[in-house]
């Protein structure tokens, strides 16, 4: 079922358009647990292990009615399978999630999508969800829904304040954990972990960017809202202070690409590279296109044998002419997802190394793509 | 005040389990690596092991093309078809 486009602004939260589908009054088949209050609630779901570990928003019927209602999707709607885990995803579950999670309804579409998006085979979820590297679930909104919904792409780019970004990251996190099977300690067996687990969520910054944004790249139009998923690691900021030439920008880019990528011999993730404001600027005015950027990133972003045996990132002892010899991060220039964001005081490009285990790939997906529409 | 259930269980597992061999000798024996590093080595070492002691009729081996994808339903099949017993094993 498609969702329509043009969705009401954020703060016109009470008002349900006479043109969504009208959803029949729901009848939700997961069990309801009757609590005193909402303390009680929040306490309860402490208690069972159902959070993350910070306090969630009481998922109450009529709240969850108002997920569903927005979206126009109906709740026992099949969203996808954990197989390996024998877990099936529905949309009632994730709109629980949402709730908890603390998003408006004007969010829900947006979490519905990055949740179907990370059940595509392509994504291959287990690995990345259960594994000892831990990665966390990157999502980055590009279209019109990011300036509707006013999610950030720009001062404290992943940080705390903006309640889009937080809880549509956060929602998918505690699906993940409720409805995926991805418990902690069970079969999340992150040995580090990192901080995106709770929320790692973005827009770009496509007014101000000098290339077509992320989802164009992956063949759709700029006016379609999608979603990008990516097995994201903790990231590195770069912080390239003196160059301002494009060439040396991109070349400290590089090599700091080459300082955290994993470098497995036969399963290299892709990269995000998060180009902080000041230093997108700087990209602008040479006139580099993204495909020229990510070509020189690609070629330079690479490490000589005798670095990588040294601290083990490749097996084996130094031998004679290694220091010759090089491995590059990445298989391919469009491993690299190139997207402009970040606050605009500060000489930072991020660099996200995708989950090193091999076979996870991030996927875009356009808001109200229908499988069976081919749209 | 109600609040819902955020979880979803396992769905139930259907599935017969096969008939236990009476003894290893003679046994024809698969070993499915699950293509993490090492898992040969631990295979080789329990397949030496048991091989001294009881002593099989083959042996076969087959590698996971991913740890995290489960095993194509071809190897499984061909697997079944051609041992009576199966180690799989992780490494690491």
């Amino acid at each position: 079922m498609a969702v329509a486009h043009g969705a009401p602004m954020v703060n016109e939260l009470s008002v349900v358009s006479d043109q969504w589908p009208v959803v029949p009054e729901t009848e939700f088949q997961s069990e309801q647990l009757e609590v005193v209050d909402a303390a009680a609630a929040m306490e309860l779901f402490f208690e069972r292990g159902w959070t993350d570990g910070l306090p969630i928003v009481p998922p109450t019927p009529e709240a969850v009615e108002a997920m569903l209602e927005y979206a126009g999707r109906y709740p026992a709607e099949h969203l996808g399978s954990v197989p390996e885990r024998r877990r099936e995803v529905n949309v009632e579950k994730v709109a629980i999630n949402a709730v908890m999670a603390g998003c408006l309804p004007a969010f829900f579409p947006v979490v519905l999508t990055a949740v179907e998006a990370i059940l595509e085979p392509r994504f291959s979820l287990v690995g990345p969800s259960s594994s000892t590297a831990g990665a966390a679930v990157l999502i980055v909104v590009n279209g019109p829904v990011a300036r509707e919904l006013g999610l950030n792409s720009k001062d404290n780019l992943f940080g705390p304040g903006n309640r889009a970004n937080a809880t549509i990251g956060r929602a998918v996190r505690l699906t993940m954990i409720n409805a995926m099977g991805t418990t902690p300690g069970v079969f999340d067996r992150s040995c580090m972990g990192h901080p995106g687990k709770y929320t790692y969520c973005i827009a770009e910054n496509e007014a101000e960017s000098p290339w077509a944004p992320l989802h164009v790249d992956r063949g759709l139009h700029a006016d379609d809202s999608a979603v990008t998923v990516f097995a994201a690691q903790a990231m590195y900021q770069s912080n390239d202070r003196f160059h301002s030439d494009a060439k040396s920008l991109l070349a400290s880019t590089a090599l700091s690409m080459a300082a955290v990528s994993s470098f497995l011999a036969d399963a290299q993730p892709e990269m995000a590279v998060v180009v902080g404001y000041e230093h997108m600027l700087a990209l602008r005015e040479s006139g580099l296109t993204r495909n020229q950027i990510k070509d020189f990133l690609f070629e330079r972003a690479r490490s000589d044998l005798v670095s990588l045996k040294q601290v083990g990132k490749l097996p084996g002892s130094v031998k004679p002419g290694d220091e010759a010899r090089f491995e590059q991060v990445l298989d391919s220039p469009d491993d690299i997802l190139l997207i402009a964001a970040g606050g605009v005081a500060g000489r930072y490009t991020n660099i996200i190394p995708g989950w090193p285990g091999g076979g996870s790939r991030s996927v875009t997906r356009a808001i109200g793509q229908c499988e069976e529409c081919h749209i | 005040m109600y609040v819902l259930n955020p979880t979803t269980a396992p769905t139930a597992a259907r599935f017969v389990a096969a008939e236990r061999v009476r003894a290893l000798r003679g046994a024809r024996l698969g070993l499915l690596d699950n293509g993490k590093h090492n898992s040969n080595k631990l295979l080789d070492h329990l397949c030496e092991v048991l091989a001294e002691e009881h002593g099989f009729a083959d042996v076969r081996r087959a590698r996971k093309p991913s740890p995290f994808a489960p095993a194509p339903e071809t190897m499984l099949a061909e697997l079944a078809d051609s041992c009576d017993v199966v180690i799989t094993a992780v490494g690491d």
